[in-house]
């Protein structure tokens, strides 16, 4: 018989770097909808100044729509949005200007380079761009001259991200970061993302993956038909689930094929 | 430097940028317009086509000024021949018009008057033979005059008139200029704008807080800056090529307003259409009949005209061949206050129907 255990090791996120007990995003009643279609049902929570928080859900439970309602980038059919104190429905603009957005498919003029994209961007938001620091941040150190579609997946999402900090922003939208990517690209993101959280950004994403928010999230809010269905820590929602009765089989393994693949493929990033 | 001065600024610098990165994107249309201006100059201003002119020669020598003549025209490929070969030239389609010098040609009457001759002429319809029937009437007229001294009573001198720029290049480059301007306002940003809407371009423009304006305006000036560029280069090589002279300030003035008129048509069709190959399909479809009005706008019935006069591409093509006939600003300012109302409404439309995504 297969021994019983409950989730055993992985990070529940760790103890956030500095939390404020101001919350940074405050959505209360979300409503959107799209013809006939409710995709956001009255949605409300916080996100506090520091932590990690993310979305999870299936498909067309509403994450996309809304991350991007609190970004201020999809007009907002009902509830409200504040943003470091800023109205995201009046201002959404001085909303988008101000927090740092990675899209789930982040797409840049062509025939530019790393750098001058960089450069651009910083003249947007007003600021000045620190390429090489910016793209060493990022692990992509030495690349400013080559254009984004030389770029592997993960290279590219981590240029997103690279853009997405020019502002030096407090609040970073990473809308399903690692989709797509190779288990190490996967690993080399979630580094970066747990860099930035200790910097003391708050980080808003949304994933797919629930190891990925188990191991990144300090909180995250789980998401049907558009609706929140439970919103706590991972931990918490764990305990949860066990003190109400549930159990699994669960054979114990050393290792799992993840580990078995990292340990013969290695850790380094495969990417030139 | 203000925050939207320095993004519209660094927008500008980075899509020229890009459009010197994609030459042949970027310049192929222009490129074809001087081809078409080259080739213009040697279709229409070249020597034109000769005829072969067989000449059958009846006479003892009498004829022979009559033939150097003919054989001095640049028109003519002269021969000589018998009766039966030049017939069976002509036949063949070996010589395009036959000259007969009867027997009696440069005979003269007891009086000491010439003889009146008729020269037999055929020719093979549809050749440079009936095309250059003229130039052979004109060199035989030309004969009558310097060696038998007959000159008609009455007759006409006729001399080109000299302007600034005459003939049909006035009508062609008008046509050319307004089609880099529609290629260069509608079409590129009709292509540009989906194709970047379709990407995901503008959306992460968008999520940088930048206003629309600014974005919509850095476009237009690389645009037009480039479009400008390439108006300069056609306009030398009409220059170089035709001696044509225009007046530069009323030339700008009417190439800016035009530029916004086509950019606005461009800009509304691509935040109308979000498909990018259906808003290029929908854009040529516009354009190109506009560009047909204005290669052709002399040569358009009057019924279509009345109704085309009232396009923008009619007074862009009315202004420039008003400039090329030496009009300055004042004289195209109806054509220049129309354009302003123009580019009112399609700026505004493209306004009102303008999505970053």
């Amino acid at each position: 018989m297969p021994e019983q255990l409950i989730a055993s090791a992985p990070s529940m996120g760790g103890s956030p770097a500095v939390l404020d007990h101001a919350p940074l995003v405050v959505a209360r009643d979300l409503e959107k909808s799209y013809g006939d279609v409710r995709a956001v049902r009255g949605v409300s929570f916080d996100v506090k100044r520091g932590e990690v928080f993310g979305l999870l859900g299936p498909n067309g439970a509403g994450k996309t729509t809304i991350l991007e309602m609190v970004e201020g980038m999809l007009r907002i059919d009902g509830g409200s949005v504040m943003v470091d104190g800023v109205d995201v429905s009046r201002q959404p603009e001085r909303v988008r200007s101000s927090i740092g957005i990675a899209l789930q498919k982040s797409a840049f003029f062509e025939r530019l380079a790393l750098g001058e994209l960089l450069r651009l961007f910083a003249d947007l938001y007003g600021n000045t761009a620190m390429v090489d620091e910016l793209l060493g941040r990022v692990g992509l150190q030495g690349l400013a001259r080559r254009q984004v579609k030389t770029l592997s997946g993960g290279q590219q999402q981590r240029f997103a991200v690279a853009v997405a900090l020019i502002n030096d922003p407090a609040l970073l939208f990473l809308d399903e970061p690692t989709t797509g990517l190779d288990p190490q690209a996967r690993r080399n993101l979630w580094d970066l993302i747990s860099r930035l959280r200790a910097d003391g950004r708050s980080i808003f994403l949304t994933t797919h993956y629930m190891e990925e928010a188990q191991h990144l999230c300090d909180r995250v809010a789980i998401l049907d038909s558009g609706r929140i269905l439970a919103l706590d820590t991972p931990l918490a929602l764990v305990q949860k689930l066990v003190e109400s009765g549930f159990h699994k089989d669960v054979v114990v393994w050393p290792a799992d094929l993840e580990d078995v693949y990292l340990d013969i493929t290695g850790k380094n990033l495969r990417e030139s | 430097m203000s925050k939207q001065v320095r993004a519209y600024a660094s927008l500008t610098a980075a899509n020229l940028k890009m459009y010197l990165r994609n030459p042949v994107a970027s310049s192929s249309l222009f490129l074809a317009l001087i081809v078409l201006l080259v080739l213009y100059k040697v279709v229409f201003d070249g020597p034109g086509p000769r005829a072969k002119l067989v000449i059958v020669d009846a006479t003892s020598g009498s004829a022979a000024v009559l033939v150097q003549d003919l054989r001095a025209v640049q028109a003519f490929d002269v021969t000589e021949a018998s009766p039966q070969v030049a017939k069976a030239q002509l036949t063949e389609g070996a010589a395009d018009l036959e000259v007969v010098i009867p027997a009696g040609f440069g005979q003269r009457d007891t009086s000491g008057r010439p003889v009146p001759v008729q020269l037999e002429v055929t020719y093979r319809p549809g050749t440079a033979g009936e095309t250059t029937l003229a130039q052979l009437k004109a060199t035989v007229d030309g004969y009558d005059e310097s060696v038998l001294h007959e000159v008609p009573a009455v007759s006409i001198a006729a001399a080109p008139l000299h302007i600034r720029s005459a003939g049909p290049i006035d009508f062609l480059l008008p046509g050319i200029v307004a089609f880099n301007i529609i290629g260069s306002g509608l079409m590129v940003a009709a292509g540009t704008f989906s194709s970047y809407k379709s990407t995901g371009v503008l959306r992460r423009l968008k999520a940088t807080g930048i206003s629309p304006s600014i974005f919509v305006l850095s476009h237009a000036s690389s645009s037009f800056v480039l479009g400008a560029i390439q108006t300069a280069a056609i306009l030398v090589a009409a220059g170089l090529l035709f001696n044509v002279h225009l007046d530069l300030a009323a030339l700008f003035v009417l190439r800016v307003l035009a530029y916004l008129v086509f950019l606005g048509v461009g800009l509304a069709i691509s935040g109308w259409i979000k498909d990018p190959q259906r808003a290029t399909a929908v854009s040529q479809s516009v354009a190109f009949p506009l560009i047909f009005i204005a290669l052709l706008s002399s040569a358009l019935p009057s019924g279509i005209s009345e109704v085309t006069r009232y396009l923008p591409v009619s007074y862009v093509t009315d202004g420039i061949q008003q400039i090329g006939q030496g009009a300055s600003l004042g004289g195209v300012e109806p054509d220049l206050v129309a354009l302003v109302l123009w580019a009112a409404v399609a700026l505004a439309a493209a306004g009102r129907v303008f999505r970053w995504e």
